[in-house]
């Protein structure tokens, strides 16, 4: 019998830095250019398993989609409250969505969760001219990087589109937050490279705009 | 002359009540106006509708004047000063640093109104977005202090849709309309218009977006030195309600959805409040975005339109959303009931489908007053409920009439207030929301929805679009038509000012309604399914009794038992409409002719009193009927009837 454990999960982020997107891609794999603005909050949940040698386990995920509309905040501490994991979401080809994350990590650890587990989490990836897309990157990695390890968060790009990383990630926190290491589970360095869609611009890859 | 120029003063107080019934009943959906009731509803245009023009005009120009101050270009503003207003100023005033600061606004506001209802094609236009744009940046920057928020946007495109359906619904007889109708209906003004028409909207909307003062937030929150719970609790789905109320100051919002379900629901369902209350569900969660959007989320946009009719038609501030929130929880109350914490979650932020928009409409005015609306059918997200044990035992055929009936709220509107449906629809086709205008057309031109009561030949201009039934018709009137003067005060039901009319019109435009008269009905209809009850009520019991007064011997008392239960029959027919109430009570002698039918030989004679036992068979019996089933069944009743029909 495997054990069940529960875990809320919630995203953060700023307006259009594709949280809802990306809760929508994991839990139905589906992805659509246009999705409505989050008003208020949006629940789902989705169940994974952890396969470690002889040990089974089974985390259920109740992930919490918000508004990014940060005047909504006072809301915010309804949903955020009790979660042992937040994702925290900035569109990579976004500055100002970047600059965005410090105000949810803040918001975050002042005001509720202090025993939260932090993901960065950098989206769109498919827009990046590394793999592909029109939109240079607006944050280089090791600027990201260095701000994770500052917070003891975990990075890792996705891409909703091109259903990059994302299951890796949920899954990563699962593992976390049942105490599992994940085999597979690269180093935070290297969580950029997995499944790179785009092979081609490798060389850029390590080229910022900033 | 002046009679005629007094009309509109006379006519729009009762209009206004008349296409406020029309909102309230769903029936301004297919009214080619419907953006104009709006704007009446909502204060956009005048009581008096000689004013319209004028008072139009004025909001227009108002709006370019705010378009002109906020949607500046620096590009294109030379600036009195080229050291204030350059790209590189510093001074706050320049044109230039206004135009930096609020460049992140539109960009916020662009991103929204890009998601602006994927699904329809009409969002996707850039004109649309343009003007949803220049609308919701001039709303954020005259109202500062609340700025835009997400949601906003969704309150203002049905209202663009809207006011554009109106647009094209009248373009190709543009040349038909009145000058008051052409006025109001440019295309070159549908921002204008549509401005106004959001910005009265959010005078009471904007209490739901307002959101306590930051600096105010944290001040408590820095006060609150909370203990770090665990994160293995049991409650770690959960709002921590008592943690919140602490350390957050409620919005208004927050304020209000917790008014109504835990108040307003636990008014009128106990036990679903209840329910919510121990899974710890808060409304904030579900519910701000329900009213935020006003629903807009929770149903497909037609839908929505209907909804909305009902809440301006019905006033500010807008009371009737709180109302059909509580219905929106009814409807899916047994689902909720059965349904664990995550289960109530998903259900309550993913609404269900709905069948039918006006049972939310007709829930939420019989839940907010009782005594002067009609209480709608029972209907049930689902149909599976399960009828108490109880019921079951003590009535088998009222459980089936109950199940019967959470089929469908549509096919039971449809048949169970069949009459009432009737009336509805008689007061579209009757409906003829009138403003007399003097035109200066020679012709007679006639916009009007009145099928019935305008003769043919009038009616081709607009009788070939088949859906449309009832218009709020703007009417031009040549000046030298002989007219008819007097407006129809003495018959509140008219409120036709149509001066020209023929003899066989004059017939037929005898009955609209106002709200009296719609009391008035909605009363009748509550006493003709009453009647209907108690006849088919009385059918059951008369049979029983005939089945007892079998097995019983009654000697002599036989004849004033049969004579007892003729009479009772008799009573049953008139009820049942079957037979004609003379208006006088029933003669004695009457009673022997009805059909009685008990065999007087089967009779047996034991009991001592049958009388008694029959009248007190009956007040069991109806101890045992509570107010509930009786409109339940008797509506059954009237379905059962209306389908022979």
């Amino acid at each position: 019998m495997d054990e069940v454990h529960t875990t809320k999960v919630v995203l953060l982020g700023r307006t259009g830095s594709g949280k809802t997107s990306l809760i929508v891609r994991y839990i139905s794999s589906v992805f659509s250019e246009n999705v409505k603005p989050t008003i208020g909050a949006a629940f789902s949940k989705k169940t994974v398993q952890l396969i470690h040698g002889e040990e089974r386990k089974q985390v259920v995920l109740a992930i919490w989609d918000t508004a990014g509309d940060e005047r909504y905040e006072s809301m915010a501490p309804l949903y955020y409250r009790n979660s042992s994991a937040a994702i925290i979401c900035f569109d990579l080809a976004d500055r100002q969505s970047y600059n965005k994350v410090d105000f949810w990590v803040k918001e975050l650890v002042e005001k509720v969760e202090q025993n939260c587990k932090l993901y960065i989490c950098g989206t769109k990836t498919d827009l990046l001219a590394e793999y592909g897309g029109p939109l240079k990157r607006a944050v280089g990695p090791t600027e990201v990087m260095a701000y994770a390890k500052k917070l003891n968060a975990k990075f890792v790009e996705t891409s909703s589109k091109s259903n990059y990383g994302i299951d890796d990630l949920f899954k990563l926190v699962a593992a976390d937050f049942a105490g599992f290491t994940l085999c597979e589970a690269p180093p935070i360095e290297d969580s950029l490279r997995l499944q790179e869609p785009n092979q081609t611009d490798v060389n850029e890859k390590s080229s910022c705009c900033f | 002359m002046g009679q005629q120029q007094l009309q509109p003063v006379v006519v729009i107080p009762i209009m206004k009540a008349q296409i406020k019934e029309l909102g309230m009943h769903g029936s301004l959906s297919r009214c080619r106006f419907r953006g104009v009731c709006w704007r009446v509803f909502l204060d956009c245009l005048p009581r008096d509708t000689s004013k319209w023009i004028t008072a139009t005009t004025k909001l227009r120009k108002s709006y370019d004047e705010i378009k002109e101050k906020y949607l500046l270009d620096p590009h294109q503003q030379h600036g009195k000063d080229i050291n204030i207003d350059n790209p590189l100023s510093q001074d706050k005033d320049s044109v230039w640093c206004q135009f930096f600061e609020h460049t992140e606004l539109m960009q916020i506001i662009e991103q929204d109104v890009n998601r602006t209802f994927p699904e329809l094609t009409f969002f996707q236009s850039a004109r649309v977005k343009n003007i949803m744009m220049n609308i919701l940046f001039c709303y954020s920057r005259d109202n500062s202090a609340l700025s835009y928020r997400q949601g906003m946007h969704e309150l203002l495109a049905p209202i663009i849709l809207t006011l554009e359906r109106d647009i094209i619904h009248t373009k190709s007889k543009a040349e038909n309309l009145s000058d008051i109708a052409q006025h109001l209906l440019q295309e070159k003004y549908l921002e204008h218009d549509s401005f106004h028409l959001f910005a009265q909207l959010m005078t009471v909307a904007e209490w739901w977006y307002l959101q306590p003062e930051r600096d105010e937030m944290r001040e408590r929150t820095k006060d609150k030195s909370r203990p770090v719970e665990n994160l293995l609790d049991v409650r770690l789905f959960k709002y921590d309600q008592h943690g919140s109320d602490l350390d957050t100051p409620s919005s208004h919002l927050a304020k209000k959805v917790n008014y109504i379900q835990n108040v307003l629901l636990k008014r009128i369902d106990y036990e679903l409040c209840s329910h919510l209350a121990r899974l710890d569900i808060a409304p904030q969660i579900y519910g701000i975005r329900w009213i935020r959007v006003m629903f807009g989320r929770e149903f497909p946009m037609d839908d929505v339109l209907v909804l909305w009719d009902a809440i301006f038609a019905d006033g500010k501030p807008f009371s009737l959303v709180d109302y059909v929130y509580v219905a929106m929880l009814t409807y899916i109350r047994n689902w909720l009931l059965e349904s664990d914490y995550a289960t109530c979650m998903t259900k309550l932020m993913k609404y269900p489908p709905a069948g039918d928009i006006s049972y939310f409409i007709d829930k939420a005015l019989y839940v907010r007053d009782p005594s002067n609306n009609m209480k709608p059918p029972q209907y049930e997200y689902g149909a599976t409920v399960k009828i108490s044990k109880k019921e079951v035992q003590s009535n088998t055929s009222n459980a089936k009439t109950e199940r019967k009936f959470l089929a469908s709220y549509h096919a039971k509107t449809r048949n169970t207030s069949d009459s009432k449906n009737k009336e509805v629809t008689t007061k579209q086709k009757e409906t003829s929301l009138s403003v007399v205008m003097k035109s200066h057309n020679t012709k007679p031109i006639n916009i009007k929805s009145t099928r019935d009561r305008l003769s043919k030949g009038e009616d081709d201009v607009f009788l070939s679009h088949s859906d449309i039934e009832s218009d709020l018709c703007i009417i031009s009137h040549p000046t030298n038509t002989k007219t008819e003067q007097t407006p129809r005060v003495s018959k509140p039901r008219s409120i036709s000012f149509s001066r020209k009319r023929s003899g066989s019109e004059r017939k037929r435009s005898t009955s609209t309604s106002d709200p009296i008269d719609l009391n008035l009905k909605t009363k009748f209809e509550d006493l003709k399914i009453m009647c209907k009850y108690c006849s088919s009520k009385m059918d059951s019991y008369i049979e029983s009794l005939q089945q007892e007064m079998q097995l019983l011997s009654m000697g002599d008392r036989e004849d004033k038992i049969l004579l007892a239960v003729a009479g009772l029959k008799k009573v049953r027919d008139i009820l049942k409409g079957t037979l004609p109430f003379a208006g006088s009570p029933i003669e004695p002698d009457d009673v022997i002719d009805t059909d009685i039918l008990v065999p007087a030989a089967r009779v047996a004679s034991r009991t001592p009193s049958p009388s008694e036992e029959f009248e007190s068979s009956i007040d069991v019996d109806a101890e045992k009927e509570d107010l509930k089933e009786l409109v339940d069944s008797s509506s059954t009743a009237t379905d059962d009837i209306n389908s022979h029909n």
